[in-house]
């Protein structure tokens, strides 16, 4: 089974519409990397152009208890978090956070997915989890409660426990 | 020495209206064409007056701002390579890493450079953070796609049996062949802005002029002393000729009056900074250290400190006096004299220069105070200058 969330789903996405062969199953949570809406329409938040605060209010539930302290890093810690950061720019930037390309081979990915979203996400809204999930061809979605982009952070059991399950039980198509 | 006169051409009429943010996100309902226009030729008058005191002329560009509405470089220079018949037109310069099309700017220098039968000097330039934003390009590859942009243009402007083929990394033409060819052989002078000791370096390997602005007493020192070292070591020129400094400067018949022009020019070192903070350090703008370190004080701290008093005391721009811009080093300002000897210590004390690119516009220094301030400093700083050997 992969696992992938948000930047990781969309890679997860990209490896699955070359080829599910030796994927069995498919768990994307708050993933982004697909362009549904139009060409003046953010699917996406720009987390680039908006304030810290409000960057933090979109990722979180209760961002005054999951938003990360960068104040006291070590160094190393501190580089590691610099370097991918701007990996995730090098990707990322533009066209923002997506493949222009990637809707159109949603329907390769085949392998039964479990697409499972943070409720309260404000990077990418439950909405475009919908979407996503009605363009695979064999996927279910699943709404977390309580949490916002980074499910596994704010309800790291509730998400354990739908993956946990969706790995025993076969997803009907 | 040369002399350059430098205005960011501001759009100041709508500082009133703005707070937390001069740039980015400022929606331009806040700009009126009509005050734009008379603006705009109020600041070209400035420059063409330059031709006939002997000072040249100095451009450069800002996007999506209040503080600069100069947003293509290449334009004021275009009219003035027409007004003007003998100063020198240095653009300070086009941002070729956020450019999307090298050819375009070889050939925008080179039809200059032939219009002004020789007379452009060409900055590239890096771009300040939040230039990013509106020219959306990418911040973690800038510096690649800048010195790969930089290679073509100046093979586009020095091939002269064109056409011919790039397949780069970032941009790809099938077909190069720029005309017109410049005038000035093999190119016009290349300058880059630099802000630190190892930009310094990279230029002084290529032989470009360095422009060093904003770095004061302090950081300057080190900076020079990068591109002298790597210079020489490199076989390349390190003449005074390839090292430039920006200062703002007031010059007044009196101390006082010279003082008041530095001190309304210095409304642009107020402004110009205020950015909201998260367009000041889009990752992978810089590097990985700087951004680590940036991060453990919360975010848009890489570039605090830039400004320093001459003992290392922090100044906040926004709040900088006259006095505080004089021992900084960003200004001279006062009477001839004045303006001279705090130019002369400076100039000792890094080493030497051969370049001052002089704001003698900035904020709302009105026309009539600026014509004054670029007359008095003709006539009576000028011509001193070769004193400074």
């Amino acid at each position: 089974m992969l696992v992938g969330s948000s930047l990781g789903g969309w890679i997860a996405l990209e490896m699955c519409a070359r080829s599910v062969e030796r994927i069995g199953r498919l768990a994307l949570i708050d993933t982004l990397g697909v362009k549904f809406g139009g060409r003046e329409q953010r699917d996406i938040a720009d987390i680039y152009a908006l304030p810290t605060h409000e960057v933090l209010r979109r990722t979180f539930f209760a961002p005054e208890r999951a938003a990360p302290d960068h104040s006291g890093l070590d160094d190393a810690e501190a580089l590691s978090i610099a370097s991918d950061r701007a990996a995730t720019t090098l990707y990322g930037w533009r066209p923002y956070m997506h493949d222009p390309g990637l809707r159109r081979w949603l329907h390769r990915v085949s392998a039964p997915t479990l697409v499972l979203w943070g409720q309260s996400d404000g990077i990418v809204s439950p909405d475009y989890g919908e979407e996503l999930c009605r363009s695979l061809p064999n996927a279910r979605f699943e709404l977390i409660s309580e949490a916002g982009h980074y499910p596994h952070i704010e309800r790291p059991d509730a998400v354990a426990e739908a993956i946990e399950k969706f790995a025993r039980v076969e997803v009907a198509s | 020495m040369k002399v350059w006169h430098f205005s960011e051409m501001a759009y100041h009429p709508a500082w009133p209206e703005l707070r937390d943010s001069y740039r980015v996100v400022i929606p331009n309902r806040l700009y009126d064409p009509k005050i734009g226009a008379d603006l705009y030729h109020r600041y070209l008058d400035e420059w063409a007056l330059c031709d006939g005191l002997g000072i040249n002329i100095m451009t450069n560009e800002h996007h999506a701002t209040a503080t600069c509405a100069d947003s293509v470089c290449t334009i004021p220079m275009a009219i003035l390579a027409r007004e003007t018949k003998k100063v020198r037109l240095l653009a300070l310069g086009m941002p070729i890493g956020n450019r999307n099309d090298p050819i375009r700017v070889a050939e925008e220098y080179s039809m200059l450079d032939v219009i002004s039968r020789g007379r452009i000097e060409m900055g590239f330039v890096k771009g300040v953070p939040f230039e990013i934003s509106p020219a959306n390009t990418n911040p973690a590859d800038l510096m690649e796609r800048f010195w790969e942009a930089h290679d073509l243009i100046l093979k586009a402007m020095t091939t002269h049996d064109g056409p011919f083929n790039w397949e780069g990394t970032h941009f790809h033409y099938r077909s190069v062949n720029v005309w017109p060819r410049p005038w000035q052989e093999p190119h016009p002078p290349v300058w880059m802005p630099v802000g630190s000791p190892g930009s310094a370096a990279e230029a002084a390997e290529r032989g470009m002029t360095i422009g060093v602005l904003n770095t004061g007493w302090v950081r300057t020192p080190p900076i020079f002393e990068a591109y002298r070292k790597r210079a020489a070591e490199a076989g390349r020129p390190a003449t005074p000729g390839r090292l430039a400094y920006m200062a703002l400067i007031g010059v007044g018949d009196s101390r006082e009056e010279g003082q008041r022009r530095a001190d309304q020019i210095l409304d642009y070192s107020r402004t110009s900074g205020i950015v909201a903070p998260q367009f000041m350090n889009p990752p992978g703008y810089a590097s990985v250290a700087q951004s680590a370190q940036a991060l453990r004080m919360s975010g848009a701290g890489f570039r605090a400190g830039r400004i320093q008093s001459r003992d290392g005391r922090a100044i906040d721009p926004r709040k900088m006096t006259v006095d505080d811009a004089i021992d900084a080093g960003l200004s001279f300002a006062g009477t001839p004299d004045d303006v001279f000897d705090q130019l002369r210590a400076f100039y000792d004390h890094v080493g030497g220069f051969g370049h001052l690119l002089m704001m003698g516009q900035g904020g709302l220094l009105s026309h009539e105070e600026t014509v004054a301030n670029l007359t008095l400093f003709s006539k009576e700083v000028l011509p001193r200058l070769s004193e400074l050997g």
